[in-house]
């Protein structure tokens, strides 16, 4: 297939954004790191030698951007262990009820920004733990049952923000 | 914790399906087709160099002239932002704040006034301006920012061509008294005007 930087806006672009929006929750600043990332792959799209794996190769790009842009605070993506202990491990792939879906985006903002990350990059991107694993610098086993943890956390966080209030609908 | 279970679809799907991205705002969609058009994809490289050996081959020097013009660049936006910056200020965006929120202040217009963010180089940053405007120069988008101490900065919504895309030597011209210093840094050219007997540091 052959890639143009072109194709790689129309390909990507609204998935990437939606990944910076989700992670940075600032319009304006997830613009401009987005526009670094595609300028930035422009210029290197020789480098990037299988198109399937452009998806992957921009997030790696738009994830190094924003580590620079936030070096000095460092608040991005440390994966505490103990905050998930207590959680349930991995388990069936069990929906939760449709109306506390509605709760879903505050309960994903409440989540530790390492957990919000590996969920946005399976749910979102549609990533494959390989392709995770190799963006986080990750084993496969450690993807796996991060994002089975992650997950665990988040049903319980939409568990608690959708809590029904008596008398009112989500 | 986890109560209001039922087994329709998975949790996997449903995540998906809550996830899914929207679409990109339409101007920066634009802004990028805009730098794209303006790159090579990485087939037609190979496919130029052919070309200009063949030129080299059978016209007898042609690429050098070409070569030569590219490398250029940088000179010629350098004085075509001396030229523009001695027409006098344009203000389409007055800084309301001072000091380094100016220049918070600048980017954010400009996403909205040029349809990118042009944010003031690292050199410097935390310098307080005291507004600017949008302009094209020779066929590309830049926002002028005009600095508090007198000098201006140019940002290009692309890269100059024959730089590298981090170039930490500038080059450098001077016309009618002016100065001018051109650069890329993290994707974009910078040109910083410096009016006749600044004696500042740049």
């Amino acid at each position: 297939m052959d890639l143009t930087s072109e194709s790689l806006v129309e390909g990507h672009l609204d998935a990437v954004y939606a990944y910076a929006r989700a992670k940075l929750r600032q319009e304006d600043l997830a613009r401009e790191l987005v526009q670094r990332t595609f300028l930035k792959a422009f210029e290197k799209l020789g480098q990037l030698r299988d198109a399937l794996a452009a998806r992957g190769w921009l997030l790696s790009i738009l994830r190094h951007e924003i580590a620079m842009e936030f070096r000095a605070s460092a608040r991005f993506e440390v994966w505490d262990d103990e905050a998930f202990e207590n959680l349930p491990g991995p388990e069936v792939d069990e929906a939760v009820d449709p109306s506390l879906l509605a709760a879903l985006p505050g309960a994903l903002d409440r989540l530790p920004e390492a957990a919000r990350s590996i969920l946005l990059l399976r749910f979102q991107q549609e990533l494959s733990y390989e392709q995770i694993g190799g963006l986080l610098d990750l084993p496969l086993g450690t993807v796996q049952s991060r994002i089975h943890r992650a997950k665990a956390a988040l049903k319980a966080a939409m568990a608690e923000e959708g809590r029904p209030v008596k008398g009112g609908a989500v | 914790m986890t109560r209001n279970m039922t087994s329709t679809p998975g949790f996997d799907q449903q995540l998906k399906d809550t996830l899914r991205p929207g679409a990109a705002p339409d101007d920066l969609r634009r802004s990028l087709l805009l730098g794209a058009g303006t790159r090579r994809s990485r087939w037609t490289w190979p496919a130029l160099g052919i070309a200009a050996l063949l030129m080299v081959l059978l016209g007898g020097g042609t690429w050098g002239w070409m070569a030569l013009g590219r490398g250029q660049e940088g000179s010629r936006l350098a004085r075509a932002s001396i030229q523009q910056y001695m027409e006098g200020p344009r203000m389409e965006f007055t800084a309301g704040a001072s000091g380094p929120d100016s220049g918070e202040q600048g980017r954010r217009w400009s996403a909205q006034a040029a349809g990118f963010s042009a944010a003031l180089p690292k050199c410097l940053a935390g310098q307080a301006m005291k507004g600017g405007c949008v302009c094209d120069m020779e066929a590309c988008r830049a926002v002028c920012y005009y600095l508090q101490d007198g000098r201006a900065i140019y940002v290009f919504d692309r890269t100059l061509q024959g730089l590298p895309f981090d170039s930490d030597q500038p080059r450098r011209i001077a016309s009618e008294g002016h100065r001018a210093q051109a650069w890329n840094e993290n994707g974009r050219a910078y040109v910083l005007v410096e009016p006749p007997g600044w004696g500042g540091q740049s």
